[in-house]
């Protein structure tokens, strides 16, 4: 099991410490948001969300859960569905100890939270580490965040192949959740350019990097992973 | 029932006539046509009937005679109320304007000659309804509704919904369906048989149908497709129309000639063609061909024979310039893909010349039967050939075309995407039982084996799946599953149909750009957006590698001489028909009967296949140089070749049955060999068979094993997760669906990729809710319509009965494979899974690090 200063990182894409475990961008009923621009189809992410939560809790004797942010999709409102989802959620997981960090996109989302009695914080402190979601400046020294949704891309033999990633970045202290959501696509760490949170630099002699598959794989550096992912389309 | 029609006198169809357009007919024309002789009297009848003749043979104003005479006789009785009595279905939308003037003229002078008579009659509307037309059009046409209306499928599936307009839709007397061949074999086709079932519900009494269409097979299938479950009349006079064909190869042996050699010889042909004729028309089959063509002539011939282009990508402008260029004889040499194939009246062509295999005998007649424009002229058409496959292949083509045994074509089978539109627009009309519903829609000839739990799939998928949606903010229509009754759901249902009914999917094309800012194609957004940095592809024959994208363009460079990264498997070639297909296998086996004697083979080539003598020994060469190095795969003899190639073991199939039963057979091959060597397996494929290229090796008892019927399906199902192609048409299908609307409040349609990933959704979809119609309908599309499942299979059967299989070992590719081999590979089937990929990664990094300390 791979970890980093203490934390297990988890090829359930979840970071587990002890018997909590904390994980990130769930994005619930994004599907309603997909109906605003006409696309419609089942709701299929709420089952699998929940299923591969119940997972981790039985594999590392969860008591304690922490959603590192954007536990929902929408900003501006909340959509039908988006309640839904939260309540079934929250609902699935209450003989459970839920927080809620808050992300960009959980406005609105304390109310729903009080009612099964949870609350929606800036930040979490876990031992010597403070989980939040990676948004917003901040002063931690130790950092479990989420927000980046991080994910490589690798082409072997015309097929393209896509890993959810953990990252590590030394220098901040800081580990990078990859998105738990199913359905959101992860941003490509071999071809962004810089970090959407500004807690972090995209050096990539610093930032390394961790695939996620049915375990989890150090990979190395940004630079090296680069490196090695274009030697292998050729170029 | 579906029966053959029978001529009619001339004089019984005079007397059938309205005088006055008896009158008109009699000034104009000395006697009538066949197709003419077969319908008017069947029409006016009451009896369905289909149509099957050469362009130019008088097919549309035997349908117009028809209905000018009904018109005119309630003109003259003035019972001509404001309503619409003609209905003219056409899918060519750039034509619509000419068929309107086409009836205007007649009907001017049919006028006339009632002035003359001292006849006062009732004035006859006409009038045009497609995608273009605008409001106040519209509204015209509600107030005052012409007697003959002119519209496409996409717009009499939107009418058919509009409240007020469907009332003038009542009563109509004929329905006109013009381009039959061009829509029966696809969706579009599908779609207008559910509309003509829609708008028969609420006839008042019966119309009569009258399909039009070129030469085309099986006719009583057609025929069924036109009427649905009533019956048929067929008047097949395809072939009343004199035909010659001749195939003309540039150069006697394909291997010894440089390929500069063999295009020079090639455009000098085609310019002698230009020099001796009156006006040329040349086919060639893809677009970019068009535009090599047209280069190399102009540089040619020079001014004193004037060629042009004429293919879609081109402006309406410049092909109305060049088709008015070409009646009034400006023009001596046209060069077109498919834009001239359909109905557009082009004036006179002495000769058609086919640049290439043109994949279909009905293709290769409706193409050479442009020139000669009357039914009596003598239609004179060359197939000048590209390579050695392409000579074999149209040798036979030519000697099938000639013989009139036309290929037969496929109907789609029940395509739920369509049905699904078509369920909105009805649910927008009506309540519904589901029975009633049920009916109708078996009705329509691809639907008759629909099953009830189909559509109730469908109408739970449309309904947002209600029992698990408590808000039920998903469904388009309500389907209440117990009084089984569905009907439709909020107000903006309606906009929502008007704007995204049709089967045609738009793709937004991204341009490729050099360095250097040269355009050097496009290609498909989706394909664009797979493209990662240093990925080498193949475009318009020339490679490339991918550097960066900016917005609607990918800038690239050129790499000449690398291995594509990428598989090119957008292809722009038509397939090969099955039923050619065989024919060639037939030819090949009769070849290796006769080749023992070189005169003799010789002598059969130019008499059966009325071959000129450069091509019959081209052919001869070909055989003979297959038989030395390996053996010559027939009807009766499949044959495999085996060979490595820089540690990669190739494994070519010499099937022949064309590239949609090949690529089945292909991906179940490749999937049965990943899961048996646990690698993954890259693919060609072409019609004359496919190749499967992997690190491993094949003992031959275990490529005997990937010939097994059982478990094809799953197989063939299995190979294509996580595939472009499974990608791309589940898109299409969930656009045609109605899932995904491409015209919605003026959304943003990419919005949908760029935030949900699609193979996710896929796998999900498949986990939790299996009978999707729309992932249905994705697998029956990609393994009927693209691929063909039913004659993979059928060929599967004869392995090992009727024909034997061999196996050859060779130092390198066989003459026949040669084609095949030099397709690259063109998909990949996976097996690995991923975490060898990861591993595989790994190591790389390890190997880049170690590297950079030492």
């Amino acid at each position: 099991m791979l970890e980093i200063d203490g934390l297990i990182l988890a090829p359930e894409k979840a970071v587990i410490t002890e018997d909590v475990a904390i994980i990130a961008d769930l994005h619930l009923g994004i599907e309603s948001l997909m109906l605003d621009y006409g696309v419609t189809f089942p709701r299929v992410q709420i089952r699998e969300i929940i299923e591969n939560v119940e997972k981790i809790i039985e594999k590392y004797c969860i008591e304690r859960l922490i959603v590192a942010g954007d536990l929902k999709h929408e900003f501006g409102r909340n959509l039908p569905h988006e309640w839904e989802d939260v309540e079934l959620f929250l609902q699935s997981f209450s003989d459970l100890e839920i927080e809620v960090v808050r992300g960009n996109h959980d406005n609105f989302l304390a109310t729903i939270l009080s009612k099964y009695g949870v609350e929606l914080t800036e930040s979490i402190e876990i031992g010597e580490w403070t989980v939040i979601h990676g948004h917003l400046e901040t002063n931690a020294k130790k950092i479990i965040m989420g927000h980046e949704h991080p994910a490589i891309k690798v082409r072997k033999e015309g097929a393209i192949y896509n890993f959810p990633c953990f990252l590590h970045v030394k220098e901040k202290n800081a580990v990078v959740l990859p998105a738990f959501s199913p359905l959101a696509p992860g941003s490509n760490i071999i071809e962004s350019n810089s970090f959407l949170s500004p807690v972090l630099d995209l050096k990539i002699d610093v930032v390394e990097v961790y695939a996620v598959d049915k375990e989890v794989i150090y990979l190395g550096k940004v630079r090296d992973v680069r490196k090695a992912v274009y030697s292998e389309s050729g170029s | 029932m579906i029966v053959e029609g029978k001529s009619h006198t001339d004089d019984k169809i005079i007397k059938t006539l309205h005088p006055l357009v008896a009158k008109w007919f009699s000034s104009k024309y000395s006697e009538f046509t066949p197709p003419q002789r077969y319908a008017i009297v069947e029409a006016f009848n009451g009896n369905n009937i289909l149509i099957s003749s050469p362009t130019g043979s008088g097919k549309t104003l035997a349908a117009f005679l028809t209905s000018i005479s009904m018109l005119i006789r309630k003109a003259e009785k003035e019972e001509l109320e404001d309503r619409v009595y003609v209905l003219y279905v056409s899918p060519l939308k750039a034509l619509n304007n000419d068929i309107r003037k086409n009836l205007q003229e007649p009907l001017r002078e049919i006028y006339e000659l009632a002035r003359g008579k001292g006849l006062k009659l009732q004035e006859i509307r006409i009038g045009v309804r497609t995608g273009d037309t605008d409001q106040r059009e519209k509204q015209k046409q509600l107030r005052k509704p012409p007697h003959i209306l002119i519209t496409t499928p996409e717009t009499l599936a939107i009418v058919l919904a509009s409240p007020k307009f469907s009332l003038k839709l009542r009563k109509i007397k004929f329905l006109i369906i013009d381009e039959v061949h061009a829509l029966a074999e696809n969706k579009r086709g599908t779609h207008l048989t559910l509309s003509l079932e829609r708008l028969r519900r609420f006839q008042e009494s019966r119309e009569t149908r009258i399909g039009l269409s070129a030469t085309i097979a099986p006719l009583d299938e057609i025929a069924r497709f036109l009427v649905g479950s009533e019956d048929c009349v067929i008047a097949d006079v395809t072939f009343e129309k004199p035909v010659q064909i001749n195939v003309t190869s540039p150069i006697e042996d394909f291997f010894d000639a440089s390929s500069e050699e063999i295009s020079m010889n090639l455009y000098s042909i085609l310019a002698e063609y230009v020099r001796k004729s009156k006006t040329v028309l040349i086919f060639t089959n893809t677009r970019s061909a068009t535009e090599r063509v047209v280069f190399h002539l102009k540089k040619i011939l020079g001014d004193d024979f004037p060629v042009s282009a004429h293919h879609s990508s081109l402006s309406r402008e410049v092909r109305l310039d060049v088709e008015d260029d070409l009646k009034s004889g400006r023009l001596k040499c046209v060069v077109s893909s498919t834009s001239l194939e359909l109905g557009i009246d082009i004036g006179y062509i002495d000769l058609v010349v086919l640049l290439g295999s043109p994949k279909s005998i009905n293709r290769a007649l409706q193409r050479i039967g442009r020139s000669g424009h009357r039914l009596t002229d003598i239609s004179i058409g060359k197939i000048v050939v590209l390579d050695q496959d392409d000579l074999v292949e149209c040798s036979v083509l030519a000697k099938e075309a000639l013989d009139r045994n036309l290929d037969r074509i496929e109907i789609p089978k029940k395509p739920l995407d369509v049905l699904a539109q078509h369920v909105v627009g009805m649910a927008i009309e009506k309540k519904w039982s589901v029975d009633e519903a049920l009916n109708l829609i078996r009705s329509a000839y691809p639907y008759r084996n629909l099953t009830k739990e189909e559509f109730i799939e469908v109408l739970r998928y449309l309904s947002g799946y209600s029992e698990l949606e408590k808000k039920r903010v998903y469904g388009k229509i309500w389907f209440d599953e117990e009084a089984e009754e569905f009907g439709r759901r909020g107000k903006l249902l309606r906009p929502i149909y008007y704007l995204n009914t049709g089967t045609i999917p738009d793709e937004v094309a991204i341009t490729v750009i050099t360095i250097d800012k040269k355009v050097v194609g496009k290609v498909e957004e989706e394909f664009a957006e797979r493209l990662l940095k240093g990925d080498i592809f193949v475009l318009a024959g020339r490679t490339f590698r991918f550097l960066r994208s900016r917005g609607t363009r990918i800038i690239v460079e050129e790499v000449e001489g690398e291995r594509p990264t990428v598989p090119s498997w957008f292809s722009e070639q038509l397939p090969l028909s099955y039923d050619l297909a065989l024919r060639i296998q037939k030819f090949r086996g009769r070849m290796e009967d006769l080749l023992k004697d070189e005169d003799r083979t010789l002598k059969w080539l130019e008499k059966e296949y009325s071959l000129e003598k450069g091509a019959s020994k081209a052919i001869i060469n070909y055989f003979k140089e297959q038989r030395a190095f390996s053996d010559i795969p027939t009807d009766k003899k499949l044959v495999i070749e085996k060979f490595e190639e820089k540690g990669r073991h190739c494994y070519v199939f010499h099937t022949l049955i064309g590239r949609r039963a090949n690529s089945a057979i292909a991906r179940v091959f490749a999937f049965r060999t990943a899961l048996m060597k646990n690698c993954n397996v890259q693919i060609a494929v072409n019609d004359n068979g496919f190749m499967l290229i992997l690190s491993r090796q094949l003992l031959n008892h275990e490529i005997m094993e990937l010939f097994r019927p059982q478990d094809f399906i799953e197989h063939l199902k299995k190979s294509l997760d996580r595939t472009e192609i499974m990608r791309r048409r589940f898109r299409h299908i969930a656009v045609r669906s109605f899932m995904i609307l491409r015209n919605y409040l003026g959304r943003e349609k990419s919005v949908f990729r760029q935030q949900m990933s699609s193979d996710s959704i896929l796998s999900l979809l498949k986990k939790n809710f299996p009978d999707f119609p729309v992932l249905k309908e994705t697998y029956r599309e990609i393994m009927e319509d693209s691929m063909d499942l039913k004659n993979a299979l059928d060929f599967l059967l004869k392995i090992g009965k009727e024909v034997e299989v061999r196996i050859n070992r060779l130092p390198y590719p066989s003459p026949f494979a040669f084609n095949i081999y030099l397709l690259g590979e063109e998909d990949v089937v996976l097996m690995e899974d991923r975490r060898k990929v990861l591993k595989a990664l790994h190591d790389r990094i390890m190997q880049i690090i170690s590297q950079e300390i030492t």
